[in-house]
């Protein structure tokens, strides 16, 4: 259900306007309006009310708390994940001092930071280098240091690049090099060019154009010889790594010692910049500050008594009449108990209904299982269902996918009331084994009456549809819509007995006064519809018959289950038939229970919604803690 | 004799079958548009998902009435 709200409007003196703002944030109920409101108590006030500016001092400490919060956030930013204990300090306190150790610590963390990605750098880079001289180490003539020759590491990826880097060493040096290949223990292909030094730098440009990557020599190996490099390799690894092991630990004991107190003031500063954000949508007098908004009726009553235990009548709230030209700017609240609480999951897919709307939930609740249980309908995928559905509600902690299984824990109990009444447990199993008879139809021979069947749920689901629909646009005020709408109903409904009029004969002395009631009802359509009304008529035709998707999935959902059991037939083995029936009648509950949620969602959200909920519903949006509303949240006792 | 009521069973059973192999081309078409287009989507707006499945089960109700119909022309004396 939608709850019912409570215009109100708040007036007391500007310097308790703060401490007003953390009361109704705590308590998390008044949704807050950015309309002024035009009379108290009978007084026009609304000339005399501008919008609220913040004084110099509070705009000077937003700005503080402001810059402060984007610090600490950068400084989280550096800080590897630990946890750690909130100190017992009231962040009030410490909020200015910490403004001046935070530029301090921001420092030293992006130090130890910068320090440890220019190592992580270093390590890979001679990880690398020393796989590649590794590899080498057997291949590089002995005593070369004081000869006029050099040489290149080069990665080789396959022979085309092989034949590349050859063609090039004879461009470029005129044959005068020697090129040696090894392979590392990654099992990359490297090889090393020896030639002249003079050739050296020409090789490496000539590499570059031919996308040839040549083995970069780290900073601190420059300079040296081959052996000279292996040994630095060897010997800074491990100091690197120790060097890396030693920041790590820095930072883990100082966000250990730190987190919690920067947590604990990050949390306080947020709920100020809330408080001062909050005060965008209120107004002032000369004396006094109003702040005009909604809030659930129950909750009235409760919220007086304690503004007035702690501003002792200083700070007053008054409640205004809701008038028909307010329901459009009334936030929604929905609240369902008990069996249809778990639906409203469904309910929050889709936008708010308007206030004056209705809520979908316990529709939702009603029809949702009846199709789903119409699609399935069989004993034995109910059951299994009831199973999963009762481990997922007693032995899951999360809320959201508790309501998940009382949903289908519904929707099974009516797939096995609907498998009764279709004769149906594994398809024809229940029939071969218990000697089960269908009550109500044989899905897999009655198709014509199953579509039938499908096609009058339709009619039925879509005509409350419709009167909801025409109920909400008389609340609003819209009388030619109203009409509009009412007219429909009755084609519709004169539509659907003239259909069966020829088909029973004890509805063909109506035929008459139908078609004559059908023959005035077409100009009052067009009159309040206007060009498109037939179009419209012809879209709730449209919706009906996709109601026949009911009998559809059913049908396809019948057949799976005729093909698992006749595997056991076919397979030539009995336990291989058995297997495979198993594995098919799986295969057959899962698509049965996907097919029918999306398809009685879709029957619901498409056909049904689309005539009664508009686009026009705000949600109610309490000023409130972060995570503390949950629109639908029972209020917090006092 | 007999190869005329041959002939008929062959034509409604082809019937049947473009009914409903029509649609689910149509069907498979409009899914793949709406899937990708959805899966777009998605990447910038997650809370978009349930919107988004509803969508993609919209042109279901082509293949659905084409199976309708298919059975109509198999069923029907």
């Amino acid at each position: 259900m939608i709850v019912k709200m409570a215009r109100v409007v708040a007036i007391g003196p500007k310097e308790d306007l703060m401490a007003f703002l953390a009361l109704i944030r705590q308590r998390g109920i008044l949704h807050i309006d950015d309309r002024p409101p035009d009379k108290v108590n009978g007084e026009d006030i609304k000339s005399r009310l501008k919008t609220l500016h913040l004084d110099r001092k509070v705009l000077s400490r937003r700005i503080f708390f402001e810059e402060l919060r984007d610090k600490i956030n950068q400084l989280f930013s550096l800080l590897p994940p630990t946890t750690s204990r909130r100190p017992f300090l009231n962040p009030e306190n410490i909020a200015e001092s910490l403004a001046e150790t935070v530029d301090q610590h921001l420092r030293q963390c992006r130090l130890w930071r910068d320090r440890l990605e220019e190592l992580r750098r270093q390590i890979v880079a001679l990880r690398h280098f020393n796989e590649f001289l590794t590899a080498i180490a057997g291949i590089i003539p002995e005593g070369m240091e004081n000869s006029s020759l050099d040489h290149i590491g080069v990665e080789i990826r396959d022979q085309k690049a092989m034949e590349e880097l050859e063609r090039l060493g004879v461009k470029v040096t005129g044959g005068r090099f020697e090129l040696a290949t090894a392979m590392t223990d990654d099992h990359q292909l490297v090889g090393v060019i020896t030639t002249e030094k003079e050739f050296i730098e020409k090789i490496r440009a000539a590499l570059k154009g031919q996308q040839i990557h040549d083995y970069a020599l780290p900073a601190d190996l420059q300079g040296l010889t081959f052996p000279e490099q292996r040994a630095a390799a060897r010997r800074l690894l491990p100091l690197y790594n120790s060097e890396q092991e030693a920041l790590t630990d820095k930072l883990t004991v100082f966000s250990k010692r730190w987190r919690g107190i920067y947590l604990l003031v990050l949390d306080w500063l947020d709920e100020q910049l809330a408080l001062i954000s909050a005060t965008a949508s209120l107004f002032e007098t000369e004396m006094c500050f109003v702040i005009s908004g909604w809030l659930p009726l129950a909750e009235l009553t409760i919220l007086n008594r304690v503004i007035e235990t702690e501003f002792a009548g200083r700070v007053i709230v008054h409640e205004k009449e809701i008038h028909e030209q307010d329901l459009a700017h009334v936030p929604t609240m929905l609240r369902n108990r008990g069996y249809f609480e778990p639906f409203e999951l469904l309910t929050r897919m889709l936008p708010i209904p308007g206030y004056g709307s209705f809520d979908m939930t316990p529709f939702i609740g009603l029809f949702f299982p009846i199709f789903f249980g119409m699609m399935l309908g069989d004993m034995g995928y109910g059951l299994l269902l009831l199973v999963a559905a009762l481990i997922l509600t007693k032995g899951v902690r999360n809320k959201t996918l508790q309501d998940v299984g009382k949903i289908f824990g519904v929707a099974a109990v009516y797939t096995i009331i609907f498998g009764w009444l279709f004769g149906e447990c594994f398809g024809i199993l229940g029939n071969r084994i218990f000697g089960l008879k269908p009550l109500l139809l044989d899905r897999h021979t009655s198709i014509m009456p199953m579509f039938s069947f499908a096609l009058a749920i339709g009619f039925i689901h879509i005509l409350v549809g419709m009167i909801l629909g025409t109920i909400i646009s008389f609340r609003y005020q819209k009388k030619q819509e109203a009409l509009f709408k009412l007219t429909s109903i009755v084609i519709m409904l004169g539509l659907a007995l003239l259909g069966g009029s020829s088909f029973s004969p004890a509805l063909s002395p109506l035929q008459k006064p139908l078609l004559l009631t059908l023959l005035f009802a077409i100009p009052v359509v067009l009159l309040s519809g206007g060009l498109l009304a037939p179009l419209e008529l012809l879209r709730h035709v449209g919706n009906i018959v996709s109601y026949a998707r009911i009998m559809a999935i059913g049908l396809t959902s019948v057949l799976l289950a005729q093909v698992a059991n006749s595997m056991v037939g076919i397979m030539g083995s009995v336990w291989l038939g058995i297997l495979a029936g198993i594995m098919l009648h799986g295969f057959n509950i899962i698509l049965g229970i996907f097919a029918p949620t999306i398809h009685a969602l879709r029957l619901h959200y498409v056909e049904f919604f689309s005539k009664i909920v508009g686009d026009d519903g705000r949600e109610y949006k309490p000023l409130a803690k972060a995570g503390d509303h949950t629109g639908s949240a029972d209020s917090k006792p006092l | 004799m007999e190869g005329v009521i041959g002939y008929e069973k062959a034509i409604i059973a082809l019937a049947a079958a473009l009914a409903i192999g029509l649609s689910a081309i149509a069907t498979a078409w409009a899914q793949s548009k709406i899937g990708a287009a959805g899966a777009g989507a998605l990447a910038e707006k997650p809370e978009l998902r349930a919107t988004i499945i509803l969508m993609i089960a919209i042109p279901e109700t082509m293949v659905i009435l084409g199976f309708v119909v298919a059975t109509m022309i198999l069923t029907m004396k």
